[in-house]
């Protein structure tokens, strides 16, 4: 067993953060939304946010290939005015990532929101703070345990991803394949020795992650 | 001045509230369910009547589909039931959270301000969950009213404290509010012995309406209804089958029974009302109005009365005795005795 190729460790570790990050920006908008709306699109978006959850990995990256692929009219349009291809690369991986773990942040901190007193939003509002400064400073804060445990879902659920990442972005070597797929890679070419120790690498460093995430939740101020 | 005429359905229930209150608590008195905090919240802005008028000192800030100010524009002080004070920030920083615009260190001279007027200069660091329930309500009141409100709104300002702190709370909260307040305060509440002691006038409210209002003296001793009757604890109210102006006094029959009342100003009689302590309970027959034969059905022991449901022909009839050791050599269940109405206690309703 020669010098073991890293790559894959980096690639995921840079995929399920840049996920996670864009999963916070995104995410939390939407679980806002679904917590104040009382309409029916916002039943109907919670079903359809819930759904990658339900559905195989294979399913959801064989609709994201569709949606996005160079022949789809998404496809073609960010080829031709960004220069940008989403099939077979990192970017596709983020994507992936994205949409499968996504649902993990948004139920997290919708329920978290939820959980406030109305109380609490309805005394900001009468102290004269706007519905934005309200957001961060009294929703953020009071609803920060549920968001912590939805970042650690989602960032967990976009590490682990095997499934959509390998439809999307495919498992080119050095360029997009993470380290699931670089697992299962080595324990087809029969190379145990190199399956066994990216397994031990992949623990170690979900582990380390992990607990660090827990930290922070620690860190809220007790109410 | 606070003018307010709204109305608002909710699920099944209708709220059509119409009164003014001036500078001063007003007492707002009622059941559960009568749509006391529905008043408060649209006065804050936090729920939108249907239709109506909210006006204060000149400003309108609802006028049907037309005006409708965000609870941010009104300058309303409003202290929750649980004082929602925010667990993750300080007692000062909660106490500055309406701030804003100005300076950093006319914030802080504020702030200190408020902490003294609420004698909590030292706990300004700690967190609420660390305060008493009478400590978390001063700072919810300074956190209020250090953003000098134009209506200040307490919604049962005591229900979460211990009986036995109300009192010197009470006390303490009348004299904040003395001290640095002069526009309408308006208290919900359901203890009449509170509101009697708070307030200089009050409403009572049922079923979303206003029943009754005035002089919290007139009111909670003169209920003008049945319903009224309910809410400031009169417990012997009787039906008036008929009635009619006599000389000097009013007589009304009521299931048979012939009352004699003072002569006043009555339209309509539809209720006759009595205190439970004002009623007398005698072994022998007195020679005063109202006098009538009567058998003791039921005795209940409190700390500091006893309580008879006595049987007066067909009336049931409460009566509270005081005088403990008395009463309870006195009757027993069963016992024959005379229940005597005094004319000058008796309450005269128009509903």
């Amino acid at each position: 067993m020669g010098e073991i190729n890293l790559f894959p460790l980096f690639l995921s570790l840079r995929v399920s953060l840049t996920a996670t990050i864009l999963a916070i920006i995104i995410g939390l908008p939407i679980a806002y939304y679904l917590n104040r709306s009382k309409s029916r699109l916002s039943d109907i978006v919670d079903t359809i946010i819930t759904l990658p959850i339900v559905l195989p990995p294979t399913v959801l990256g064989y609709y994201l290939l569709v949606l996005l692929g160079r022949n789809s009219p998404i496809g073609r349009f960010l080829e031709e005015y960004f220069g940008m291809t989403i099939v077979f690369t990192p970017t596709g991986a983020v994507i992936a990532a994205l949409v499968v773990s996504i649902p993990f942040m948004i139920k997290s901190s919708k329920t978290a929101f939820a959980s406030i007193q109305p109380e609490f939003i309805h005394s900001a509002e009468i102290l004269g703070r706007t519905k934005l400064n309200i957001f961060f400073t009294i929703m953020m804060p009071l609803a920060w345990r549920g968001i912590v445990a939805g970042i650690t879902l989602t960032f967990a659920r976009a590490l682990g991803d095997f499934g959509a990442t390998l439809m999307i972005a495919g498992s080119i070597p050095n360029e997009t394949m993470t380290m699931p797929i670089a697992i299962y890679d080595a324990l087809l070419a029969g190379d145990r020795a190199l399956a066994n120790t990216l397994v031990l690498i992949m623990t170690f460093v979900s582990l380390t992650i992990l607990y660090f995430i827990n930290r922070l939740e620690k860190r809220v101020i007790q109410g | 001045m606070l003018d307010v005429n709204i109305k608002k359905s909710y699920n099944s229930f209708q709220l059509n509230i119409e009164f003014q209150a001036n500078p001063g608590i007003t007492g707002i008195l009622g059941p559960s369910g009568c749509g006391k905090s529905l008043t408060l919240q649209s006065l804050a802005g936090i729920m939108k009547p249907d239709k109506g008028k909210i006006t204060m000192n000149q400003q309108t800030w609802y006028d049907s589909g037309r005006t409708f100010w965000k609870p941010q524009q009104r300058k309303v002080g409003y202290l929750f039931q649980n004082y929602a004070l925010f667990p993750h920030l300080t007692v000062e920083q909660n106490i500055a959270y309406g701030l804003k615009g100005m300076l950093k260190h006319e914030k802080n001279q504020r702030v200190e301000k408020w902490l003294k007027t609420i004698q909590l200069e030292t706990y300004k660091d700690r967190h609420p969950s660390k305060l008493s329930g009478g400590q978390q309500q001063r700072v919810a009141l300074a956190r209020s009213m250090i953003t000098e409100p134009q209506l200040l709104l307490l919604d049962e300002p005591f229900s979460a404290l211990d009986q036995h702190i109300r009192h010197s709370l009470e006390e303490d909260l009348r004299r904040i509010i003395d001290e640095t307040f002069h526009g309408v305060v308006l208290l919900v509440t359901h203890n009449i012995e509170e509101a009697f002691r708070m307030c200089n006038s009050i409403m009572l409210l049922n079923e979303g309406e206003v029943i009754q209002k005035g002089d919290r003296r007139d009111v909670l001793k003169i209920p003008a209804s049945k319903k009224a009757a309910e809410i400031v604890g009169c417990e012997n109210v009787f039906k008036v089958s008929s009635w009619e102006k006599e000389g000097l006094s009013i007589k009304v029959n009521t299931h048979g029974h012939i009352f004699q009342l003072k002569k006043q100003k009555v339209e309509n009689l539809a209720h006759i009302g009595i205190r439970s302590d004002d009623v007398r309970i005698t072994t022998w027959k007195g020679t005063d109005d109202n006098c009538f034969p009567g058998e003791i059905l039921h005795i209940t022991e409190g700390v500091k009365s006893f309580k008879h449901t006595v049987r007066v022909g067909s009336l049931s009839v409460h009566i509270e005795e005081v005088n403990q050791e008395e009463a309870n050599l006195r009757w027993k269940v069963g016992d024959r005795c005379y229940v005597t109405f005094p004319q000058e206690k008796l309450i005269c309703m128009e509903k």
